[in-house]
């Protein structure tokens, strides 16, 4: 008996001593800058000079609501999401139909539609940045070539987004695609024959068969293509800066600015957490609308 | 029906197969072009002397995309030209990288073997907590964890990039599922014999998860190779530059030497992807069952 509760007990030590490096790692990186998020959007807080922070209460969530330009900056994020998350998940699914078959040759195309998620997101920006130009840029040349006019592209605050929205849906559309296939191979294909016997034509084989049983890698591809498109950051930073006249000002580029060009941490904590709090309920909400999906 | 008409019935619907087989592959191969184009042109330009860059973007032809005078010299100008500090950078983002993947399967799996194994007091709750921080965007705890490093004399250092990185929740979870799938009986067998669960862990657990542990290391290294933000934040001097920044810096310039900018893109491009031909079975493993279980 002792020796049975000797083992239980070295293997409770054990399972401790296990989980620790990780806990320990998560709780300084993680649980504890969550918290000292909190603390700090209560002050005026300087970036490089902490000792002279100030206690604001809840100041900075107040002017948070009334910042014009940090509105600005929001709408900019929602009406890009809205342009980039439709593009990316169908065109995704349409890729994935596309390459769903194991056919000669497929996984050539397979691997070739992923490429773009495999580079970095510097490297995409750089190359677009430079492809998007509108004097010297391949794809005005491209569109010149098939009788479309020059376009100013990232030069006009009403081309700017969608255009870095197609970026992006070019860099990320793989992921989608992979994820759906993945979905798409796991439908028993005896659901398939049993509905052709029926006589069920092809598009009624795909609306009654394939979609609803799509439902959870649908799923998962679009609460991540939705936090991705909120979390929009490098290329910003690396292609528009914001501009032209704010119009590609999104949130995390704002947050990043308010802390390191303007040293004020304190905001931008403040906007930081807001932006994480409408960011987790908006993944929620999105799981609870689709799931609640009658079948 | 003659059985003529009946053949002839047959060859037409072959053909019109034949035929919906080919138009797919046309199409296939039309948007194969959006995909690959951009990389043809990149790598092209990459060997492009300076004064043909932007020479056969308009119109457009073959020369848009081949190098008229084929040349190495971007490279070797990049790497090799005096006090250049690009293989600095290369080693600095493979150093982080890989210290990262094998620091972090370490930390992670033992977690993952812990949560799916071993039995002790609050053991789902602490799984809770880890799973928790995949909802938290990396985003939202960088200024603090800004603060955290610079308390800590951090900044500038490589185990900047690296400690806040190891321990990933996604990665003990998906190592956690691959653990629960392995045999119990493989263990007992070594428990009878006295053998203690690290060396369990590292003789009989480690040994059979290979995919799992290429799979998060996959993952990770491309995490820690893509990272910009975050070293952007918290790094300044040219010793630890990693080369996504040094990247881009290269574009803000006033005059941007266009040759080893495509170079540099070029090389950063590359690591990735050799990673990804090598390894690419594993590679969309990990992703889809992301997928599937997350």
């Amino acid at each position: 008996m002792l020796k049975i509760s000797r083992l239980r007990r070295k293997e409770i030590f054990t399972g401790y001593g296990f989980v620790l490096p990780a806990l320990i790692l998560l709780t300084v990186f993680g649980f504890i800058p969550l918290i000292l998020a909190g603390y700090t959007s209560l002050f005026r807080y300087p970036l490089v000079n902490p000792a002279r922070r100030e206690f604001l209460g809840a100041a900075n969530y107040i002017r948070a609501f009334e910042d014009e330009t940090l509105r600005l900056a929001f709408i900019n994020t929602v009406y890009y999401a809205l342009w980039q998350i439709p593009m990316q998940t169908l065109l995704g699914l349409f890729l994935a139909l596309l390459i769903q078959k194991q056919i000669r040759g497929v996984s050539v195309f397979r691997t070739g539609y992923y490429l773009p998620v495999v580079i970095s997101m510097v490297v995409a920006s750089v190359l677009w940045r430079i492809m998007l130009d509108s004097e010297n840029g391949l794809i005005n040349s491209v569109l010149v070539s098939v009788n479309i006019p020059r376009q100013p592209l990232l030069t006009s605050t009403v081309q700017a987004l969608p255009t870095l929205a197609f970026m992006l849906s070019w860099k990320w559309v793989g992921f989608s695609m992979l994820i759906l296939l993945a979905g798409l191979q796991s439908i028993p294909t005896d659901y398939y024959e049993a509905a052709q016997i029926d006589g069920a034509s092809a598009w009624q084989r795909f609306w009654y068969i394939t979609i609803p049983l799509l439902k959870r890698p649908g799923l998962f591809v679009i609460v991540t293509n939705t936090i991705n498109a909120f979390k929009l950051f490098t290329p910003i930073y690396v292609i528009t800066e914001g501009g032209p006249q704010n119009s590609t000002l999104v949130m995390i580029y704002y947050i990043f600015r308010e802390a390191f060009r303007f040293n004020r941490l304190g905001y931008a904590s403040a906007i930081a957490i807001l932006f994480t709090v409408f960011l987790i309920s908006l993944a929620a909400a999105q799981l609870r609308i689709l799931r609640s999906e009658p079948d | 029906m003659t059985t003529y008409e009946q053949a002839s019935a047959t060859r037409q619907i072959f053909s019109w197969q034949r035929l919906k087989r080919f138009g797919l592959y046309v199409l296939m191969t039309f948007l194969l072009l959006f995909p690959v184009v951009p990389f043809i042109w990149m790598f092209g330009s990459a060997f492009r002397p300076v004064t043909e860059i932007f020479e056969y973007v308009y119109p457009l032809s073959w020369k848009t995309f081949i190098p008229v005078q084929f040349t190495a010299n971007n490279f070797i100008d990049l790497l090799f030209s005096e006090g250049s500090l690009w293989p600095r950078y290369i080693f600095n983002s493979l150093f982080i990288s890989v210290t990262t993947v094998v620091a972090g399967s370490l930390v992670n799996s033992l977690a993952a073997y812990a949560f799916a194994r071993l039995e002790f007091p609050g053991r789902d709750l602490l799984f809770l907590m880890v799973l928790l921080t995949i909802i938290i965007p990396f985003e939202a705890i960088a200024l603090p964890l800004y603060q955290v490093v610079r308390q800590l004399g951090w900044l500038d250092t490589y185990q900047v990039m690296i400690a806040p990185m190891l321990a990933n929740a996604f990665s003990i979870f998906l190592l956690r599922q691959f653990f629960m799938g392995i045999p119990r009986e493989l263990e007992e067998a070594a428990i009878v014999d006295g053998a203690g669960r690290l060396r369990i862990f590292f003789q009989i657990i480690i040994p059979l998860s290979w995919p799992a542990i290429i799979s998060t290391g996959l993952i990770t290294f491309q995490a820690q190779w893509d990272a910009f933000l975050w070293p952007l934040i918290v790094t300044s001097s040219p010793e630890v530059r990693v080369i996504q920044i040094a990247v881009s810096n290269l574009i803000g310039q006033d005059a941007t030497y266009w040759n080893e900018l495509f170079a540099a893109v070029a090389l950063a491009a590359l690591v990735p992807l050799i990673l990804f031909f090598i390894f690419q079975r594993y590679y969309t493993q990990g992703i889809t069952t992301s997928g599937l279980k997350g």
